[in-house]
Formats: structure tokens, sequence, C-alpha cells
């Protein structure tokens, strides 16, 4: 097992690897372990930095590792697989790299398994206050949070719904299970009082859902794109949406296609970088 | 006296070996249910909700399900205590060779593909399984009496004879 050094992050299932990977000579906050076939494994800290950990890897440790993290049931995270992560317990996330199977022009599963990227998930209570204070001070508005990968995104929105949860009825579409790092249907992250969680929805099926049954007056979710439809039946129904998208810039949020549709609906726009929050 | 002593022992091996491999054929049919309810159950779980594999050895009955999660949980991987678990039970009696090399089978390639290739597997494993426990269960109604009886009967035959 490897656990990271926040205490309450719970340990990534590993056995194999973790014989061989030394993290000793490691400092800082352990964001990021990447393993690589034919390589030494990779660890990458919050602020960047990258250490190789281990002795090379060879592809059937790889391949071992990938049945251990998959709960030796790949046909459990099939779809999951397909899309190029599993999520774990914990809702730490790791990306897949590997040769495609596809089938009518659609990846299938991913077969043999070249590298790993786990990504640690972190959960920092309070690091959405001061958005929460700057944004929401004049009343609950639409939101569209954006920034590169790894800028902290995923961790503000799960401190945002963690706020919001305490007075709002918020509902939180989990796609990935990373937001919520729900198990056995019980989110195992603080997500707030009242806050449902809609775990493995896509973004459009989880607001339409949220809008039928669950009566809430925000929904959250992350990584928005290609829901232009459901998010304008969202902010049309006086529900609030608050989500988070790649992009560096307001350039490149413009640029996007998925994100360009929708950027009108949102009431106002925030970038991210390590947590820090800037924009209109 | 010493006569009678050895025929008293001569019914009770004869009895004994009667009574045995009567018990061997009532306790193969059971494990052979057992081993068709769990494949039964992980179709079930796997088609309705794709159950992980260590829920659904956590969830199975039986004697071959209790040695694979002492394996699991002495080792971790489940490939690897299925195995084990195969070896383990091998050294049962009432468990042969077309079985055994069914639950192996069936342990290498679990867990490996999709929902249809489990299904697949599961399916195949469980159709022979089936066809084995109708077997064993034949063989349980026609020849358990029979072998307790012959046993007696044997039994009770050379004691007379001691005598």
């Amino acid at each position: 097992m490897i656990a990271a050094k926040t205490p309450f992050i719970p340990p990534i299932p590993l056995r194999g690897a973790a014989a061989k990977i030394r993290l000793g000579a490691f400092r800082g906050e352990l964001a990021e372990l990447r393993l690589r076939a034919g390589r030494a494994a990779v660890a990458v800290s919050t602020d960047g930095t990258m250490l190789p950990c281990s002795e090379p890897f060879s592809a059937e440790e790889i391949a071992a590792c990938f049945a251990e993290l998959c709960r030796y049931s790949v046909y459990s995270y099939a779809g999951d697989i397909a899309e190029g992560f599993v999520t774990l317990d914990g809702g730490h996330r790791v990306g897949i790299s590997g040769t495609a199977v596809t089938k009518d022009g659609r990846v299938e599963m991913i077969k043999d398994i070249s590298s790993l990227n786990i990504r640690i998930a972190r959960e920092v209570i309070g690091c959405a206050e001061p958005l929460h204070e700057s944004v929401f001070s004049g009343g609950l508005c639409s939101l569209l949070l954006a920034g590169k990968p790894m800028s902290g995104k995923t961790t503000i929105l799960r401190d945002l719904a963690r706020i919001l949860g305490k007075n709002h009825k918020v509902v939180l579409i989990d796609s990935r299970n990373e937001l919520s790092a729900t198990s056995k249907g019980t989110p195992t992250l603080d997500v707030g009082l009242n806050t449902d969680v809609l775990c493995g929805f896509s973004k459009s099926e989880g607001i339409m859902l949220a809008l039928r049954s669950l009566s809430p007056q925000v929904i959250i979710c992350d990584e928005i794109g290609n829901d232009s439809a459901a998010v304008e039946q969202c902010l049309f129904c006086g529900v609030k949406l608050i989500a988070a998208a790649h992009a560096g810039s307001l350039r490149e949020l413009e640029q996007r296609t998925g994100v360009r549709d929708i950027l009108p609906f949102f009431d106002k726009v925030r970038f991210i970088e390590g947590f820090r929050v800037s924009g209109s | 006296m010493i006569r009678i002593f050895m025929a008293i022992i001569a019914f009770a091996v004869c009895a004994y070996l009667g009574l045995h491999k009567s018990a061997v054929l009532r306790r193969r049919a059971a494990r052979l249910d057992e081993l068709c309810a769990m494949t039964q159950l992980f179709a079930i779980e796997i088609r309705c909700r794709a159950a992980p594999l260590d829920e659904l050895c956590a969830a199975a009955k039986g004697v071959f399900a209790d040695v694979l999660r002492r394996n699991i949980a002495e080792c971790g991987d489940i490939h690897a205590a299925w195995e084990r678990a195969c070896d383990d039970i091998s050294r049962l009696e009432e468990i042969t060779g077309e079985e055994l090399s069914l639950l192996q089978k069936l342990g290498a390639l679990l867990g490996r593909s999709d929902i249809a290739g489990q299904l697949g597997i599961l399916e195949s494993c469980g159709g022979r399984l089936s066809a084995l426990r109708e077997l064993a269960d034949s063989d349980c109604r026609d020849k358990c009496k029979m072998y307790r009886s012959v046993g007696m009967l044997c039994g009770a035959a050379a004691a007379v004879l001691i005598v």
C-alpha cells in the first residue's frame, strides 16, 4: 500500500509496486505517482517537482498494478477504462495509457497498459472560502471555474459544494467519482450537508435527472463541455450551475468548441492556478 | 474370543468403507451444488451491477469460497488466491479432475474481460458444472444406499466367515 502524506487520504492498493517504490528522498506533498513500463516510477509533488523513485518497472509489473487497481475486475471499470481512467476509493484517479481496442470506431478497452498516472485526490477544507466570499456574497449565481490541469479546480469545487451545501440544496454531478469519492453509496469526502451526489452520470444526464427529481438550487459539476442543451435547461429553470473547465485563459476558454457555446450562460468566470483565484 | 474380536473389526472396516464411499458421493454432490450456486451468483451480480470480484468472493458460500476468502486475506491477489484455493481443494477426496480444471480455467479468466466476456465464461463453466452436478446427484441417488448396504453385508459376511 502507498499512503500519501496527508492523513485523510486512504492508502492506494498497490502492494506489488509499493515494494519497489522508495519515497524516502521525496519532499513535499505527493500529487501524482507515474508508473511506466521499462522506466522508473516518478513521484510528482504539488509544486511540480519530479523525482524518480524506483527501479524500472517491467510491462508485467505494470499489468499487475493495473489489475490490482481495477480490483482484478476489468469488467467493473470497462466504461471508465475506455475513457482512459479508473477512479479509486478516496477519489484518486488513475490515468491509463496503452493500446486502444476499438469497435465501430469507438474505443472499447485499453490493452497492453504501458503507463499509469495515479493522481492523489486532495481535500483542502476551506480552500474555497475566499472564492465563496467574493462570488456569492450577493447571492447565488452561475459560475464557471477555469484552470489548467492540476490547478486545483476539483478541490475547489468540492469545497464549494461543502460550503454551499450547508444552506442550499446542492446536487453534485460526479461523473468520475473524484469530487465525492463515494464508496457504496456514501461520500467519503465532505461535500456538504444538503448535497445529493449523482455518481457516474454524464453531465447532461445528471443535470436533467437533478432538474426532474431533486429540486436543486445549485448544480455542481466538473469538466463541462458539449453539454450546452442541458446547461441551457438548467439555467432557464432558475437553477444555478457551478462548473469547471480546462482552460488557461479567457481566450482559450472562448476557443474551446464545447465551452464556447455555454459561456454566455454563466454569470461569472474565475480562473484558478494553484488554488489562487483570478478573473472577471 | 480372538475370532469374535477379529469378526467385529472386519465388520467395522467393511461398514466404514461402504459408509465412507457413500459419504464421498454425497459430499461431491454438495460441493458441485455450491460451485454451481457460486457461478450463478457471479453471473447475476456481474450482469446486474458489474460487481467486482472481491465483493463476489465475499458473498459466495461453500467450501471453495471459504478457502478462497482465506487465501485472498493472505495474499491479496485474487487470481493467485484462486489458484491456491484450487490447489487446496484438490486435496479433497470428493473433488475430481474435471471440476478442478473447470475452476482453474474460470479463475484464470475471471475479471480479465468485459461483462459479455465474463458472462460467456461463466455460462460455459457453469453449464459444465451443472451437468457434473446432475451426474453426481444421480450417482448419489443410485449408489449411496448401495455402497452402505454392500459395506454392511460384506462386513457381516466376513464376520460370519471368521467366526
